[in-house]
């Protein structure tokens, strides 16, 4: 926790709890198309493969792959705000972060963009005759391979930032990538990419299929391909969630995590049963619900993420106050004391005021006795005093011992003088 | 198979997997907390504002920690030596003062403790080790509530015998039962 550095305290733009809720709300639609994306990015290679078998696997890469484009822009707009949210109330520790992983955390920017061109070049050169059938392939790959690593380099940060007693064994992404819950958090997050991506086709294809009655076949197959993934996906959290909460570190923890796991359990319980009956039995469950059940657990699961945010940084918020109070406090003092020249300004009434009268008043006893008490004692013996002072120790049982004070020797010789050259107590 | 018992597979299915789920959460819940609960102070004493900020030294609280076998949690008689005057509205002085003034002791929640057939000895430790308390510790001066930091406690907050026995292997310190066992 030394590592911890101080804050700069400047107002925010806006209350902190509504930043809190637009970090939360947001980060809910910008992790949606994000999931949306990879996914989507996934079907659109995976099944343009199996299209050599299958004209309908083609169609529906290509129809997927169409949606990857318009899902990840607005994934990359939508994100803007979280991300300005999280830097704006929790600065010093998303700060901190980022510096240790720097290099790969601003290659997020490249990545992405590199990302963008590789997609749009995978859906421009589709219907191509120039282009060798790799040399497209390539593209989609890339993109999907950078589109699984960029929300590593995103996940590594995040959970960096919780653990300020990591910071001082972390030197580079690499080594935050072994920080405490970080692969599991990962492997937790892709697989819940299929898992909405395959909600998303279901809902994608059913309502692109109600205006397309003359194609009905091939949309009631693309809708059911989709339940089969998001049921397959969904069941599968059951080993990735749990070993996901399970290397939680223990201050991340609370009760509310453990509620609104149990929530979004049975939230997700109730879209699997919905998705599952629409699938084997028939459509006994309008879309909508299935959609608005998952949602539900998609915004748990982000207001889980942030309780998890909250407990993890409750201890270190109070460390970066607290140093933050102590820096001003020394910052002050030196101001005091300084000059262009450098010679030491403070004097001994200035030392006194700083650092004597927490627990020292002339006339009255507080914490510690009164000046009046102590002059009057060391009247005749200043190095008695400044011995005093420079080595305290239990003298008056009636009092506690006085802690050594943080100045030097010339600094006690101020105050000293200060105090014998005052007339009380004599 | 009919259509009802499809979706009596189904529920059960569903069902399951939810139970399943669950159960398991509350499982990795007991294994995050396998060091014991995380104490629960009746006052926000903060470690950093009293040893940072105030410079005192650890054994001006636990003064037993250098001559005795137990460290000793100070009594609120040791906390009113200076807050009968100092930091008087600190809404957490406040509080202590009135839990005072009411019960007469505060009940702090252990951090850390041994088993009752280990003897240890705070003061041989500190003392004639010469080992600092943050070794053990760790880094209390930095604390706001301390945590248990150190120590490899596995169980509820007691210390585990392997994380001893590696200090005194690397110190070369007496590894006999005896040395430590009663």
């Amino acid at each position: 926790m030394d590592i911890i550095p101080i804050t700069i305290p400047l107002e925010l733009p806006a209350a902190i709890w509504f930043l809190k809720f637009a970090l939360i709300a947001f980060f809910v639609v910008h992790i949606l198309f994000i999931n949306f994306m990879i996914g989507g990015t996934f079907w659109t290679v995976f099944f343009r493969m199996l299209g050599k078998e299958d004209p309908f696997y083609s169609r529906l890469a290509r129809e997927m792959g169409n949606t990857v484009t318009v899902n990840k822009s607005l994934a990359v707009v939508i994100g803007v705000a979280p991300l300005l949210a999280i830097s704006l109330v929790y600065t010093s520790f998303f700060y901190s972060a980022n510096n240790i992983t720097a290099p790969l955390w601003l290659s997020i920017i490249w990545l992405v963009a590199l990302a963008f061109v590789a997609l749009y070049i995978y859906k421009y050169s589709w219907d191509s005759p120039n282009y060798s059938r790799r040399f497209k392939y390539f593209w989609g790959v890339l993109a999907f391979a950078i589109f699984c690593f960029v929300p590593l380099i995103f996940l590594s940060n995040i959970n960096l930032m919780l653990y300020p007693d990591q910071w001082k064994n972390v030197y580079n992404f690499w080594q935050a990538l072994w920080v405490p819950n970080v692969i599991p958090r990962y492997l937790h997050f892709m697989n819940a990419s299929f898992a909405l991506t395959g909600f998303f086709a279901y809902g994608y294809f059913h309502f692109k299929g109600k205006n397309n009655k003359a194609d009905a076949e091939y949309y009631n197959r693309a809708q059911r391909l989709g339940i089969k993934w998001a049921l397959v996906a969904t069941a599968l959290q059951l080993v990735f969630g749990v070993i996901n909460y399970g290397t939680l570190p223990v201050v991340a923890d609370s009760l509310s995590v453990l509620t609104l796991i149990v929530i979004a359990v049975i939230f997700a319980g109730v879209a699997v049963f919905m998705l599952a009956n629409n699938l084997f039995v028939k459509d006994t469950f309008r879309p909508e619900w299935v959609l608005v059940a998952i949602l539900v657990v998609v915004s748990l699961m982000a207001t889980l993420r942030h309780e998890i945010r909250e407990n993890a940084l409750r201890e270190p918020k109070k460390i970066l106050a607290n140093k933050t109070e102590l820096y001003r406090s020394r910052l002050a003092t030196f101001l005091k004391t300084y000059s262009p020249t450098g010679e030491i300004q403070l004097t001994g009434e200035a030392i006194f005021q700083d650092v004597c009268t927490a627990c020292h008043a002339i006339d009255r006893k507080i914490v510690g006795p009164s000046m009046e008490f102590a002059i009057k004692k060391y009247s005749d013996d200043r190095n008695g005093m400044i011995e005093f002072i420079s080595n305290p120790r239990k003298i008056d049982p009636a009092f506690p011992v006085m802690p050594k004070p943080p100045i030097s020797g010339k600094e006690v010789e101020l105050v000293v003088d200060y105090l014998l050259s005052l007339e009380v107590g004599r | 198979m009919s259509q009802s018992k499809i979706r009596l597979v189904i529920t059960m299915a569903t069902v399951s997997w939810i139970v399943v789920v669950i159960a398991l959460t509350f499982f990795a819940r007991m294994v995050i907390h396998r060091f014991g609960p995380l104490p629960e102070q009746p006052i926000q004493f903060s470690h950093t504002v009293h040893v940072n900020n105030l410079n005192l030294e650890c054994s001006y609280c636990h003064p037993y920690a250098e001559i005795s076998t137990v460290a000793t949690i100070p009594t609120g008689e040791l906390c009113l030596e200076c807050h009968e005057g100092a930091g008087i509205d600190h809404p957490e002085v406040e509080k202590m003062l009135a839990i005072l003034e009411e019960q007469g002791e505060i009940q702090w929640d252990r951090v850390y403790q041994v088993k009752d057939h280990v003897y240890f000895s705070h003061r041989v430790h500190t003392v004639i080790g010469q080992i600092k308390c943050q070794e053990c510790h760790g880094p209390v001066q930095n604390m706001t509530v301390a945590i248990r930091s150190a120590g490899g406690s596995s169980d509820r907050g007691f210390l585990e015998m392997g994380w001893c026995v590696s200090c005194h292997k690397r110190r070369g310190a007496p590894r006999e039962c005896i040395t430590c066992h009663k």
